[in-house]
């Protein structure tokens, strides 16, 4: 466990509602969160999830119906958005046209009243720092969209906030170029010793630069962890479907022995799976294993947990997709690292068995 | 890229515009080519013009020629009249861009399909033709009208407030008559300008009134030039305004003109005048364009 920092931004029971009447969409459903200094803490969830609402709370764009928002322990919910030690970077980027890249960075520490020398020296280090020095005297029109990308975070960072807020930065931009400003963000968070809250929709953003998510669905916070904790223990099917794939086995658990759960799919098959405190014997469960956990092997071999026949193969680079229709049951997917001799792992139709470690499988409550 | 349509092949597609030229040649370029000439050639006594070359309509808008010796003597009567028309032009575009902007940022900032309905009740007065817009206005402003008449009953007044024939009349004429003109353009930037912009800006500290002054009248200056230049062009050039409600006692260079071509019978002076008047706002034009261009190279 990391020693515990001090708390950036708590969110005490945020609820907001828009709309009213019967139209009324309530797009934060109580939610509480805490977010420590100096930490890369991501909100991921689908549109319409609530992400987005939050930090324009944080931001000052909304306020709040229900709830407190606390920066460093102080309750900022009544001050507007110019009054508030916190900046965004947009998911457009939101540069102002008419000035220069220069100008556009400058203006927030002219908005506080620095001295000229100080502003000139500041906007001079961030533009170094997004390497962007020698364009300073463009405008964003004249620049890509990467470049425009890095403007508007010079630009947030410059009156240098105590947290900064990052509005889907990287959806704008082509793949290429988002992968090398995920790692340029997340060296940018670690020497500038800022706090970063990061939305997203993209769960390989957030788990590649994150050092917590919150994972939101419906107004709700459905988790809050370390990218491993959320991705190899997601508390429920959302989470699970949400992050990475996944294949998810109704089960019913037959008994539960030490820290090891005995259960029986509709299909007949027995299969193991570490014990979860909230399910007891008797309950039924989902049973969800990702795919790569899965291994093939000989049909009827000891180890084999479930056996089928495969039904399709996907070549997908690094990886094989393998669905297998499972006897009496449902399909699953089983992905195949390539070993890159060009050998199949076996043709369509063949016969296998399915292997996994139970102690990656979860148990997962059953919806509803 | 691409240059064009595919309607037609690139050889005929000037065709397009083959029209058009034709119309502006010949009812702009040709009549404005007889203007420049008349205004070298002597009056007609009875109207129109001896074709024997003369700069006299051009001296005389700065001089007065003395009956007896010839000798010139300095007259500023005209060059008031354009200092008038050239102030009363400024006022109305003045009044109307502190009235248009609010309007034009209300308009824009509705919902997409409200905006079509306040759109068209700007155009409203336009279904009326000038003329009756401004003989009505003249009947409210008149000293027996509507509102002098309130006044009166209100004991606000004890006499009928002068506002019909001043030049108050004529700057509140133009200014009504030319509003859209600033409205519309003014509406066209302010419904394309992006207002993450403001929310951008307020994040990084500015308050309403340095987010208004260093993000949106910069973003919007466009329309606002725009606007500005439809309103003065016409206001300074205006004849109907200042005819009927400055009751021609306060002359601007439209009725200069008008008078010329009808009581004075001096083709060639109203010609010199209309042919200053042009040159006057082609300078301004030119002079903007190149401030606007040194903005632009000073900026990027």
């Amino acid at each position: 466990m990391q020693p515990r920092r001090r708390c950036a931004i708590g969110i005490e029971g945020v609820r907001k509602r828009f709309g009213d009447g019967d139209q009324a969409v309530e797009a934060l459903a109580g939610v509480t969160l805490e977010i420590a200094d100096n930490a890369f803490f991501t909100l991921l969830g689908p549109s319409g999830c609530g992400k987005t609402t939050l930090l324009r709370l944080i931001a000052g764009f909304e306020q709040a119906d229900a709830g407190r928002i606390l920066l460093f322990g102080e309750d900022i919910g009544g001050l507007p958005p110019n009054r508030r030690p916190v900046n965004t970077v947009f998911q457009h980027y939101a540069l102002f046209p008419h000035m220069t890249v220069a100008e556009n960075v400058a203006f927030g520490l002219e908005r506080l009243g620095r001295p000229r020398a100080e502003i000139e020296a500041t906007v001079r280090r961030m533009l170094e720092l997004v390497k962007l020095g020698p364009l300073a005297g463009r405008r964003p029109a004249q620049l890509s969209g990467g470049q425009q990308q890095r403007v508007a975070l010079a630009r947030a960072l410059a009156p240098h906030p105590r947290v900064l807020l990052l509005d889907e930065p990287l959806s704008a931009l082509d793949l290429k170029l988002r992968r090398e400003m995920r790692v340029e963000l997340k060296q940018l968070q670690e020497e500038n010793g800022i706090t970063f809250l990061f939305v997203t929709h993209d769960q390989e953003e957030a788990l590649t630069m994150s050092d917590r998510i919150a994972v939101m669905s419906e107004g709700r916070v459905q988790q809050v962890g370390s990218p491993q904790e959320i991705y190899d223990r997601p508390r429920n099917r959302f989470v699970a479907e949400f992050i990475g794939q996944g294949n998810f086995l109704p089960v019913t658990i037959e008994r539960i022995e030490g820290g090891t759960a005995l259960c029986r799919t509709g299909f007949g098959a027995r299969l193991v799976a570490p014990a979860s405190r909230e399910l007891a014997a008797g309950t039924r469960a989902i049973l969800a294993i990702r795919p790569e956990r899965l291994r093939l092997t000989a049909p009827g071999e000891a180890g084999a947990a479930l056996c089928g026949r495969i039904e399709r193969l996907v070549y997908v680079g690094s990886d094989t997709d393998c669905r297998v229709r499972l006897e009496g049951g449902p399909v699953v997917e089983v992905r195949l690292r390539n070993a890159g001799d060009g050998v199949p792992p076996a043709g369509p139709g063949a016969p296998v068995g399915i292997a996994f470690d139970p102690a990656a499988a979860r148990l997962l409550p059953e919806e509803g | 890229m691409s240059t064009g349509g595919t309607l037609l092949p690139p050889g005929l597609q000037r065709l397009l515009l083959l029209p058009a030229l034709l119309t502006i040649l010949l009812f702009l370029v040709v009549p404005l080519g007889f203007v420049l000439v008349y205004s070298f050639l002597t009056p007609g006594t009875y109207g129109g013009v001896v074709w024997r070359f003369s700069t006299d309509a051009y001296l005389q808008f700065l001089f007065e020629r003395d009956l007896f010796d010839d000798s010139l003597t300095f007259n500023p009567a005209y060059l008031q009249i354009y200092a008038r028309s050239f102030l009363q032009a400024a006022v109305a575009t003045v009044s109307c861009l502190v009235v248009g902007l609010p309007t034009a940022y209300f308009i824009a900032t509705r919902p997409p399909a409200r905006r079509q309905a306040w759109l068209l009740l700007v155009t409203v007065p336009y279904w009326v033709n000038l003329l009756i817009r401004t003989v009505s206005m003249l009947f409210l402003i008149r000293d027996e009208g509507p509102i002098n008449a309130a006044l009166l009953a209100l004991g606000v007044v004890d006499r009928p407030l002068r506002i019909a024939y001043t030049d108050f009349a004529i700057g509140l004429g133009l200014f009504y008559s030319y509003l859209p003109f600033m409205v519309l353009p003014l509406y066209a930037a302010i419904e394309r300008f992006d207002f993450r912009l403001v929310d951008a800006a307020y994040d990084l500290y500015a308050d309403r009134w340095t987010i208004l002054r260093k993000v949106i009248l910069p973003v919007v200056r466009p329309g606002i030039v725009a606007g500005c230049l439809l309103v003065f062009i016409p206001s300074i050039g205006a004849f109907i305004a200042p005819d009927l409600l400055g009751g021609g006692r306060n002359l601007m260079i439209g009725n200069l003109i008008a008078l010329q071509f009808q009581s004075s019978r001096n083709w060639p002076f109203g010609s010199a005048a209309a042919i200053i008047l042009l040159t006057i706002v082609l300078l301004a034009l030119l002079l903007f364009a190149r401030q606007q261009r040194r903005l632009g190279e000073a900026r990027g």
